[in-house]
């Protein structure tokens, strides 16, 4: 987390904590709670259990949804760039998918499963987070360098030592961006799922926090949603990012 | 295999990009341990008659022989070295493929022959570009090869390097009999270096002329006056290739 802890960082979060306290301090807690108000608030879904168990749903949720759209965006993406006539085919198609809003997906979801605890956001989360996986690898393939395969294959270099030791780890980069990028539309894919059609998770405790009009709650959700993203982002994806580009001119 | 056996032998190639000949019933000999330069100018088919002497590109027509299955080694023109592997591991990457993985004797050799002792583990991008020069051709030479195709490896390099490199090649080369076919357009360099010029034209497509130079390799000077007359001829060979421009002068006059 080192990049995370810099100096600069905490002197913007101090000021963004102390207008946050100034302004609740001269308004409604229904409007904006205080930092206190929203720390008990945290700490009364965390003792009464809710905390880990909606975490814990709409992690596994994620996981899964995310899983399959980084095995499925990559499939398609070395499918893509191997065979043209798919490639002509189907490339349009995932600029489609991509330019298709959200709430779109979700209202098509619930139409089809209905509120379906697991299927709405599971769906909504690969329809979302699998075209960035694929965009990126896509890329990755086509900016591949040829020399080197050639180079590989002059040395007479078996086809299965080619794709392990030159396309996986020139892929590495745009591997490691795509999951980054890719998580983060996942995480937020599965809230929303969650808060408009499911009965568990994180989103369906924002979405019940918005209708008792429980405001301070809806702030420790949130704050559970954005710690968890940069724990994520800075400590996970992070420490794979510098590995991945060790050798790497920067 | 005996020396002066032809190792690789090219007979009546041709090879065309849609409608460009390039190479026309073109016949080329290398022998074994001798080095073997192409020399052209840019244009003159040089790259594309590499390619497919190496087999990197398929000839249109043409039959290429190889006696008693040689093993190639190559030294590109800029480094096709893989970034992600150190110095030493790029040579191991190569030396897999013929089970030579374990030779790390030859490996500290080639790496002390090269200066580059102290850069085993460093990454590609942690060496100059002379110094990576020298890591490409030092991996032609850690697969125990035959034949080595070297096209124009010393291109962009600064005159210390060239001289370096070109003291490294000949050492080695001196030692093992390694068959060496290099790409120049330096006619002096192809004097220095090489037992058989083949001078490329792309007027004629393909080989215009072929020079042997007998000259024992370390005695060589060009101001000794046999290479210096057959510079002069190769000279003559280029300056005969470059269109006449002798009524120009009147167009350049009025013009300027």
């Amino acid at each position: 987390m080192k990049n995370f802890i810099i100096k600069p960082f905490w002197v913007l979060l101090f000021v963004i904590f102390l207008i946050w306290e100034r302004s609740a301090a001269g308004l409604n807690s229904l409007i904006l709670p205080s930092i206190g108000e929203s720390y008990q608030a945290l700490t009364e879904i965390a003792l009464t259990g809710i905390l880990v168990e909606s975490f814990i749903i709409t992690l596994r949720r994620t996981l899964i949804a995310y899983g399959l759209a980084v095995i499925a965006g990559i499939i398609l993406a070395l499918l893509l760039n191997r065979f043209k006539l798919l490639q002509k085919t189907f490339r349009p198609l995932i600029t489609i998918i991509q330019a298709t809003p959200p709430v779109v997906w979700v209202s098509l979801a619930v139409v089809w499963f209905g509120v379906a605890d697991d299927l709405t956001p599971i769906f909504l989360i690969f329809i979302v987070s699998m075209p960035v996986i694929f965009v990126n690898i896509f890329q990755g393939l086509e900016d591949m360098n040829t020399e080197l395969v050639e180079m590989a294959q002059a040395y007479s270099t078996s086809k299965y030592r080619i794709l392990k030791e030159i396309y996986f780890p020139s892929l590495l980069p745009a591997l490691v961006s795509a999951l980054s990028i890719a998580f983060a539309f996942a995480w937020k894919s599965s809230v929303f799922a969650e808060f408009i059609a499911s009965s568990s998770g994180i989103g369906y405790q924002l979405s019940r926090a918005n209708s008792m009009m429980a405001t301070d709650r809806l702030f420790a959700w949130t704050i559970i949603l954005i710690l968890f993203m940069l724990f994520v982002e800075y400590y996970l994806l992070d420490k794979l990012k510098k590995h991945v580009s060790r050798w790497k001119n920067e | 295999m005996n020396k002066n056996q032809p190792i690789l032998e090219l007979e009546n190639i041709n090879k065309s990009f849609q409608e460009l000949n390039v190479l026309k019933d073109l016949n080329l000999k290398i022998n074994q341990g001798e080095i073997c330069c192409l020399l052209g100018p840019s244009g003159s088919g040089k790259t594309t008659l590499f390619r497919i002497a190496s087999g990197l590109e398929e000839a249109d027509s043409g039959q290429i022989i190889k006696n008693n299955d040689p093993r190639f080694a190559y030294v590109f023109q800029s480094p096709r070295l893989l970034p992600w592997k150190s110095a030493e591991e790029n040579l191991i990457f190569v030396q897999k493929n013929y089970g030579l993985e374990s030779e790390k004797e030859l490996r500290d050799l080639l790496f002390r022959l090269s200066g580059l002792e102290e850069f085993k583990t460093a990454y590609p991008h942690e060496l100059s570009g002379g110094m990576q020069q020298r890591l490409e051709l030092i991996r032609a030479f850690a697969v125990k090869p035959d034949l080595i195709f070297l096209d124009e490896p010393f291109k962009s390099l600064d005159m210390k390097t060239i001289i370096n490199l070109r003291k490294l090649i000949t050492l080695i080369q001196a030692e093992t009999e390694i068959t060496l076919f290099l790409i120049t357009h330096d006619p002096e360099e192809a004097l220095l270096l090489a037992d058989r010029i083949y001078i490329m034209a792309a007027e004629n497509y393909g080989i215009i002329k072929e020079i042997k130079v007998k000259l024992p390799r370390e005695k060589r000077k060009i101001s000794d006056s046999e290479l210096y007359q057959q510079l002069e001829n190769i000279m003559e060979i280029f300056s005969d290739l470059v269109s006449d421009l002798e009524d120009a002068g009147e167009a350049i006059k009025r013009i300027f």
